[in-house]
């Protein structure tokens, strides 16, 4: 399975962090990274507050599986 | 008679004749007990192993009896593991003891060792096979019961810790005939739609007899073979099935095993925290920087009040202004007031002028007369008047005596 969207979400934040802290950045550039990467760490906290178990039994998934592969 | 033996020399002989026999080294015994006495001042065990129609000694020592497991009585079946060698001062061969189960035990767990060997020689436990577990996994597979305590465990456990994973249920029988097979298609079903992140694969606790599916020689090369890292979260603290070995990580229960899924939320939380922080610091750094630079600037006098310098401009502006006009009016009226008195003067010297107040202008051949001495008497001159001119003659002249004369 690839990397979830929470997982790619991180990745983005981090390079966002380690661009602001470089100083060269032009102000306008700093504060575009600056917004998105608040929009991406309110996505994030939003996908933690939305989370609720769910539990689903596999023949679920091996169903949809099939009818894909038709 | 040949040479003649002492009995401790005899009892010595056989002794070292049997401790040389490979075979006897390490032997595992079945047998009922009978005789059974426990030393309670040096906490040695003493028995009879016995079957059907034979006997023989036993012995086990306080260091190994201390590690049993159950409480041993007569009549009860067992399986010990011992080697074999001779009580000199006897006379008598027997076993002495090391570890001793009761039967059913006994045999499940030698045949966990045999299995345990095998797959080790195979390098199915292999550390180096061991894949790591995904940091945020948003599936998690469970092979287990559905009616167990178990899944029970691991649901609650997740949703305390790790609410954002989906949980996939493959149900499949954790105990009896043909679980070890429910359990290895378990684990090949998720491996083949490789539709999680990773696998719990568990029960409750049990008997070793119901944990027995977990030591399943299928099971644990389906595990070993899933490309998804397995968590095997079998029984107890204590329990240790040959499916934990080949698991990438063993849990001690469902619990733990859960929580080792989970274990990454509280630092995913952390980072997010973290992450969400260090942007807003660094922004208001930056702005801080920024706003710094504005000031130094902004200090300047002009930006202080900028319309100062305007008004100022305006000001010198105005007098440059007011200047340049008097100058120029000054020019002007000069200009006029020089031209006023030239054209006066042109206009007082203007001979017509003259004429016209009754003087004449007189001229002999076209030179204008100022000296009666210019001419003589009976000359011809001419008188220029206003309206024409006179041609005379010169009848006598007078010459004026100066005044002062």
């Amino acid at each position: 399975m690839s990397k979830t969207d929470y997982e790619h979400s991180m990745l983005r934040v981090q390079e966002i962090i380690e661009q602001l802290e470089s100083s060269e950045l032009p102000l306008e550039k700093a504060m575009k990274l600056f917004e998105e990467g608040t929009k991406l760490t309110a996505e994030c906290y939003k996908t933690l507050d939305k989370a609720e178990q769910k539990i689903r039994d596999i023949s679920e998934l091996e169903n949809s599986e099939e009818e894909s592969n038709d | 008679m040949s040479d003649i033996l002492t009995v401790s020399g005899l009892n010595l002989y056989v002794k070292t004749l049997l401790e040389s026999d490979r075979n006897l080294r390490s032997i595992t015994l079945r047998g009922e007990i009978s005789n059974l006495r426990a030393d309670r001042r040096s906490g040695h065990i003493y028995l009879v192993l016995k079957d059907e129609r034979s006997s023989i000694s036993a012995v086990m020592f306080s260091s190994s009896a201390e590690r049993l497991k159950f409480i041993p009585d007569d009549g009860m079946k067992v399986i010990v593991k011992g080697r074999i060698s001779l009580y000199e001062a006897a006379g008598k061969y027997q076993i002495y003891v090391s570890e001793m189960l009761p039967e059913g035990e006994g045999e499940l767990s030698l045949a966990f060792e045999r299995l345990k060997n095998k797959l080790a020689a195979e390098g199915i436990f292999d550390e180096r096979h061991k894949k790591a577990l995904p940091l945020y996994p948003k599936r998690i597979g469970v092979v287990t019961s559905p009616q167990g305590k178990a899944i029970e465990d691991i649901t609650q456990t997740l949703k305390r810790r790790y609410p954002v994973g989906e949980i996939i249920l493959c149900p499949a029988a954790v105990q009896g005939e043909g679980a070890g097979r429910q359990l290895a298609e378990g684990i090949r079903r998720f491996d083949r739609l490789k539709c999680v992140d990773v696998i719990i694969i568990g029960r409750g606790g049990g008997s070793a007899e119901e944990l027995w599916a977990f030591n399943d020689e299928e099971l644990a090369r389906a595990v070993y073979d899933c490309e998804i890292p397995v968590v095997s979260a079998v029984g107890h603290e204590t329990d240790f099935t040959i499916c934990d070995l080949a698991a990438d990580v063993r849990a001690s229960t469902p619990t733990a095993g859960a929580e080792l899924v989970a274990g990454e939320m509280s630092s995913m939380l952390s980072t997010l925290a973290y992450s969400h922080r260090r942007i807003c610091e660094l922004m208001r750094s930056r702005l801080r920087h920024e706003r710094q630079r504005l000031d130094i600037i902004k200090n300047a006098r002009v930006l202080r009040s900028p319309l100062e310098l305007v008004s100022l401009r305006k000001n010198e502006l105005d007098v440059l202004n007011s200047r340049l006009l008097s100058v120029y009016s000054a020019r002007l009226s000069k200009g006029r007031h020089d031209i006023a008195l030239i054209s006066a003067k042109l206009d007082a010297l203007s001979p017509l002028k003259v004429l016209g107040r009754g003087y004449s202008i007189a001229k002999k051949q076209n030179n204008v007369l100022r000296s009666v001495k210019s001419v003589k008497a009976e000359d011809n001159i001419e008188l220029i008047l206003q309206d024409g001119e006179l041609k005379c003659s010169v009848l006598e002249i007078k010459e004026k005596k100066h005044e002062q004369d």
